[in-house]
Formats: C-alpha cells, sequence, structure tokens
C-alpha cells in the first residue's frame, strides 16, 4: 500500500475522536426529538459520558444490551447528534462542522470516521457486485480516479483483508459470500477512506467461534497497517479482551447509558473495582471453569431496569449487591482508582456511602 | 426421585439411541448430507452438549430425535427412543399420530430464538391452552402445572400469561419458552442455543434455572450450542459436531482437559477464552466442508497437521480414549502432543 494511502492529515496531538460531557437521548415514540430532556417518554440511551479515543488506539466498550454503546459508538463517529455535550475530531467539533462553522469542513472528517456492523450481509446492498459496492465511495470521495485506477485500488484493499484472489471476487454478489467474506469487504469499503477511526459494532459476533479469532487478527494488522483506532463493541468480554489486550488498549463497561468503570484491559479483567465490572467477570466462564457450580448471578434483580425510567442516584443500586441508601439519592462519578477508573461510592470508599444503611436483598423499586 | 425402571444389558440407561443417523437434502447441486452416519447414545439423567460450529449438523442431528427435520430433508436410519417404563420406540417408523404424542410429553424442542417462537399475536396463556388443547390435556390441571412451572423460573404467572410476546424481554421470553415446553411433563428437553440472544447475566441465570429444573422434573437434557464455554458448566458430557459426523464424545473434563481429536483441540484453542493466554490463541486454517462436497476419508483431513494418506482415503473408526471418552481420529494418541492446549490454570 502507498505512502500517501496511510498517512493523515490532520493534527496530530488531538485525539482522534473525544467526546466531552456527551447525552443522548430519544422520544420513544419517534426516532430522535431533539432537547426534550425533563419529558416522561424519553430514553436516555446516553448519560454524560467523557472518553477520548487517540491515535492508534483500541477501546472497546462493553455491556448489556440496551446500555447504550452502540448508541455511544454511533455518536462518536458523527452518525448521532448528542442531545448535549461535544463530540470533537481532532479538535473540530463535528455538529459544528456539519453546520459549516469548522476549521475541518465536514466532508474531510465524514470518511475519517467509519463503521462496520454486526451483520455485514445486510450492511452490503444485495443486488450489487463486489465492486459495485466497493467503487462507489470512490466514486464520492476520489472523483480524480479512472475506471482502471480504481479497479486496481480496490484489488489491493480486498488483498489486504485477505479476500483473495481478490479478481474472482469483484463480480460477485454479496449472498454468494460466506459470513466471513462478507464481513471482510464491508471492512475494505471501511478502509479505502483511509479512516482514523473505525466503529467495529459486534463487528465479529455474528461469526462462528472458531473464526473470530481469525478476524481479529485481521482487524489488529490493518490497525497497523493503516494506523487506524477502533471503537470496538462488544457483549462479549472474552473478544473485547482479545483484540484490546492485543493492541494495548482499554476497556470500557456501560451502564444504562453511563460509562461506569474504564482502564486497561488487565486492569479491568484481573482487578476489576465496579461491582458491575465485577459481576460481568463472575458471569464470563472460562472453559476451565467447568466444574465450577452453576448460581444464580449475585445480584439484587436479574432485570435490567426500564431505561425510560432510570433509577435515582447510581443507575446500578437496584440490582448492586453492595447498595446502600446513599446510592440512591447522589450519582457516583468516575474517579481513578487502583488501575482503572470507577463510577462507585463503595470503590471510591465514600464516606457518606459508608455511613449509609445497606439496601438490602428486598428490592422495592 | 426417578422414573427409571429399566437397565440396558451393558449396564447403560439410555434414553436415545441413534443408529447410523443420516439427513439429507435433494439440492440442485446434489444430495446435501447434513448429517452423516451418526451413532450416538443418550443417557437417561444427563446433561449433553452438542457442540460444533454452526452448519455441523447439530440441530440436524437433535431434530432427527423426533423425526422433525422439515421437508425437502429427511432422516434415515435407527433412531430409539426409551420412555420411562422401558418400552422403545422407533422413531423414525413413527406415524404421525404417535409422533404426535412423542414430541411434547416424552420429548419438547425449544427452537433457537425464543422470540420466534412465539406467536405475536397471541398472549402467553393462548400458547399455554393451544398446546394444552392439541394434546388434549386437561385444562384446569395443566394449566395449574403451568402456574407452577412459571412461579419457578421467577415468573409472575398472572402478570406473563397475560402478557403479549412482545411484553416480555429476552429473558422472560427464553423463561416462558422453557415452562411452555414443559408444560406436557417430558422426559427429554432438547434446547437449541438456549443463551445465544441473551446477555450474559441472564446466560448464566437460565443455566441455573436448567440445572434446577432438571433436577426437579427429572429431566434428560440436551443443549446445542457453538458457545463451548458457557454451556460446559451445565453438561454431564460433550458430543463434538464436525462437518456432519459426531467426532469425539466425552465428559466434559475428558475433552477440556484430554480431547484426543485434532479438531476439538483445534477449536478449544480458537476460541476466545478469559482462561488463556491471547497468544496461545490460534484460528483453525481452511473452511468446514460443505454438505454436497465433503472430504474423502476423515472429513478433517485437508485441515489437519496429523493427516495421513490413510486420512485421506480410510473414514476413522471411533477408538476409545477410556471408558467415558471415544474420539474418531486415526492418529488420536499423537494429538495431545501435536496440538498442545495451554490453559492458564495448568
Amino acid at each position: 500500500m502507498s505512502e500517501e494511502l496511510t498517512a493523515h492529515e490532520e493534527a496530530a496531538d488531538e485525539p482522534v475522536v473525544s467526546l466531552e460531557n456527551v447525552s443522548v437521548e430519544f422520544d420513544t415514540g419517534q426516532s430522535l426529538v431533539d432537547r426534550l430532556r425533563g419529558e416522561r417518554n424519553v430514553v436516555r440511551a446516553v448519560h454524560d459520558v467523557t472518553l477520548d479515543i487517540g491515535e492508534n488506539e483500541v477501546v472497546a466498550l462493553v455491556g448489556e444490551s440496551g446500555c447504550g454503546k452502540t448508541t455511544l459508538g454511533k455518536t462518536a463517529i458523527g452518525l448521532q447528534e448528542p442531545t448535549s455535550g461535544t463530540v470533537r475530531y481532532r479538535g473540530q467539533d463535528i455538529e459544528a462542522a456539519k453546520a459549516g462553522r469548522g476549521d475541518i469542513p465536514y466532508g474531510r472528517i465524514r470518511p475519517k470516521l467509519q463503521i462496520i456492523h454486526q451483520d455485514p450481509g445486510s450492511s452490503l446492498e444485495p443486488q450489487r457486485t463486489v465492486q459495485a459496492i466497493l467503487a462507489d465511495p470512490l466514486k464520492r470521495w476520489y472523483d480524480g480516479m479512472s475506471a482502471t485506477e480504481r479497479k486496481q485500488y480496490l484489488v489491493q484493499f480486498l488483498q489486504a483483508v485477505g479476500v483473495t484472489p481478490a479478481e474472482n471476487y469483484l463480480t460477485r454478489y454479496p449472498h454468494q459470500l460466506s459470513g466471513g467474506e462478507q464481513q471482510r469487504v464491508a471492512l475494505a469499503r471501511a478502509l479505502l477512506m483511509q479512516p482514523e477511526l473505525i466503529l467495529a459494532d459486534e463487528a465479529i459476533s455474528a461469526l462462528d467461534v472458531s473464526l473470530r479469532v481469525d478476524m481479529m487478527d485481521l482487524l489488529l494488522e490493518l490497525q497497523e497497517r493503516f494506523a487506524t483506532s477502533y471503537l470496538f463493541i462488544s457483549h462479549d468480554i472474552s473478544n473485547a479482551r482479545y483484540l484490546a489486550e492485543k493492541a494495548d488498549g482499554r476497556i470500557g463497561i456501560m451502564y444504562l447509558g453511563e460509562l461506569v468503570e474504564i482502564g486497561p484491559v488487565e486492569e479491568i479483567i484481573e482487578n476489576p473495582q465496579h461491582p458491575y465490572t465485577q459481576v460481568l467477570m463472575w458471569a464470563s466462564s472460562s472453559i476451565t471453569d467447568y466444574d465450577r457450580p452453576i448460581e444464580e448471578p449475585p445480584l439484587r434483580d436479574i432485570d435490567v431496569p426500564d431505561p425510560t425510567d432510570p433509577p435515582s442516584g447510581c443507575s446500578f443500586h437496584t440490582r448492586c449487591p453492595e447498595a446502600r441508601e446513599a446510592c440512591t439519592e447522589r450519582t457516583p462519578e468516575l474517579q481513578q482508582m487502583a488501575g482503572t477508573e470507577t463510577a462507585c461510592f463503595w470503590a471510591q470508599g465514600d464516606p457518606e456511602y459508608e455511613g449509609s444503611a445497606p439496601l438490602g436483598d428486598e428490592n422495592e423499586d | 426421585m426417578s422414573g427409571r425402571t429399566r437397565e440396558a444389558a451393558d449396564g447403560s440407561d439410555a434414553i436415545v439411541r441413534g443408529e447410523n443417523v443420516n439427513v439429507a437434502f435433494a439440492m440442485e447441486r446434489g444430495e446435501a448430507t447434513v448429517v452423516n452416519d451418526v451413532d450416538i447414545t443418550v443417557q437417561r439423567g444427563e446433561i449433553l452438549g452438542l457442540v460444533g460450529e454452526s452448519g455441523s449438523g447439530k440441530s440436524m442431528l437433535a431434530l432427527s430425535f423426533l423425526d422433525a427435520v422439515e421437508e425437502p430433508g429427511v432422516s434415515r436410519g435407527d433412531v430409539t427412543y426409551v420412555d420411562a417404563e422401558g418400552v422403545e420406540h422407533r422413531i423414525l417408523e413413527l406415524d404421525q399420530e404417535a409422533l404426535r404424542r412423542v414430541r411434547w410429553e416424552e420429548i419438547a424442542f425449544v427452537f433457537q430464538g425464543a422470540m420466534d417462537s412465539f406467536n405475536p399475536t397471541l398472549s402467553i396463556e393462548d400458547h399455554f391452552l393451544e398446546t394444552i388443547d392439541a394434546h388434549e390435556a386437561d385444562t384446569d390441571e395443566t394449566m395449574a402445572h403451568a402456574r407452577e412451572l412459571l412461579d419457578s423460573v421467577y415468573l409472575d404467572p398472572d402478570r406473563v400469561l397475560n402478557s403479549y410476546p412482545h411484553e416480555l424481554s429476552g429473558g422472560m421470553q427464553q423463561r416462558a419458552l422453557i415452562c411452555l415446553s414443559l408444560l406436557l411433563d417430558p422426559d427429554l428437553l432438547i434446547m437449541d442455543e438456549p443463551t445465544s440472544a441473551l446477555d450474559l447475566l441472564m446466560q448464566q441465570s437460565i443455566l441455573a434455572l436448567l440445572d434446577d429444573l432438571k433436577a426437579e422434573y427429572d429431566l434428560t437434557v440436551i443443549v446445542i450450542s457453538h458457545d463451548i464455554a458457557t454451556i460446559s458448566r451445565l453438561c454431564d458430557r460433550l458430543a463434538v459436531m464436525y462437518a456432519f459426523e459426531v467426532i469425539e464424545v466425552g465428559t466434559v473434563e475428558d475433552l477440556v482437559r484430554g480431547s484426543a481429536h485434532p479438531y476439538t483441540r483445534a477449536l478449544l484453542r480458537a476460541i476466545p477464552d478469559l482462561g488463556m493466554d491471547i497468544d496461545e490463541m490460534q484460528p483453525i486454517p481452511g473452511m468446514s466442508p460443505d454438505p454436497v462436497n465433503v472430504p474423502s476419508g476423515c472429513s478433517y483431513h485437508p485441515r489437519c497437521p496429523l493427516a495421513t494418506e490413510e486420512c485421506e482415503t480410510e473414514d476413522p473408526p471411533f477408538s476409545d480414549v477410556s471408558e467415558s471418552q471415544r474420539t474418531k481420529c486415526h492418529h488420536w494418541d499423537e494429538a495431545a502432543e501435536a496440538i498442545p492446549i495451554d490453559f492458564e490454570d495448568q
């Protein structure tokens, strides 16, 4: 791959993407209604998240379905407008750029922030060939390219993602590809734009277990080759750990729209501080745990609360085995603890928490 | 209290015996064999995990146990179901009426994806009533049992019975579906990917419930899953499928600590696992075969580091690795050395 394909133009001293106090709210009936804070039928998909994603960094977001990880991911790449807070690309407010008020025009930002989906089959148009699918973005963003140049260029990319011999795949339709091949074509399409951040939303969850390591190794190889960062979203801690640990990255744990703990992979896996991370780790079996007895998760309530009516105070208090009265009243913020940043009064040894009464097993919420 | 009254001559107490089980589909490109000559015995009272990659034939094999493979698929061979009284039923030879009785009343099958198994226009109670009707069971008595079952999986019977499927979370739907499958007191419960669509914490909860239900209702359970790590704690034994065949069977410990099949070993090494160093994990080279074009001899030979000429031509027989473990490989005694597995706790 030639030099200019990998060079990034924008300021290297700014994070690729930074989120500052980002919240996203949805009206439950409609798609998106801005500024409806305080109204009853609003779902708080993301609440007050601050997160920087650096150059060549891998950040994995983990949480149960409905925790807001996908919404946060889409917000980070500019596909979802935040209700409040700011999302910046290399220091440039993305919404300001969209409105034409930026130093970096949105047309330059958009191709740098790419996405690959969980189900590559549905993200590739079924009635078009691989060549047509891949040529589209090139026509749009590189209109000076001749048809021959375009073809050579995308053959290169198909080879880079391990679809070989690439020439044989150009005339195929998505349904003629295996799941793994479809995901590789989707990845090639994202890479054509020389992105600086790729949102990989459950990108390997649909693949068979035996293919996942292979796909993650490819993601990592391409990360090095194209100097890109990943925001990797997964409900599966084993996968998040594999990808993020190999890239020396971080894992962030989300719960009901909030980032409740984030830190280096080994710290999150070996020494989690937040009770929610601890119960997720408890539930993530290694196959070598086969003789450990099966038990109900150590939670006060197995079901996730209704996101349209999130609990007061710390939103985990309805399920948390460590919850006390103080947790129903105040909301903990992320603080640097042992090896991670944790938003939990119990982990932080908050004096008011220490002095308040445990909530016990009965759940009145 | 178990209902077992019959012990086979060899001391085993089988609930299902499959011999030379085949499932084939006629396709344009030729006949696709999606289950290829499988011999398998399920012991009464055990939890057997049927594991392997998607498309390896797990669901098709299990569907053959109640002759429920959908047309144009055809199951052939012998499937014997032994009921609690010791009466043997040749499943693939039963007429429709006899099959109808065996399904639900003897063997219940919970399909993958609870969401799709419920009819969205019917309340949960209607689903229970429909099943009662179809099997001419006593409505009051059986609905009382339904409430007991729902209660035992931590669901509020009044609330859930009056709900429509979409009003329940995925975990609640899965629990309600398990209750529905146990409504007519089957002896054998087959669950296809019971945890795959669920969140991590709900997965553990469902597994704990299955463990309890199994003890409470004297069930034999077959769990089909591609997620070996998640189900291994529930299972007594595992049967591993590759390319439409069962290639290794043993206790969970046999297979995790001493698998003797190169594929099982490669699979264990390929699955991201928190108990293994990331540098030890390796993908399996090559692809699983297409059902219309299965390699000759041992179907794993094109991907196997131990393959010899013999493997290309001779389909390996099962070898007994131990009393509880058997494996279908010519070179099983070399597998451990050739494909080392290094879990961190060893």
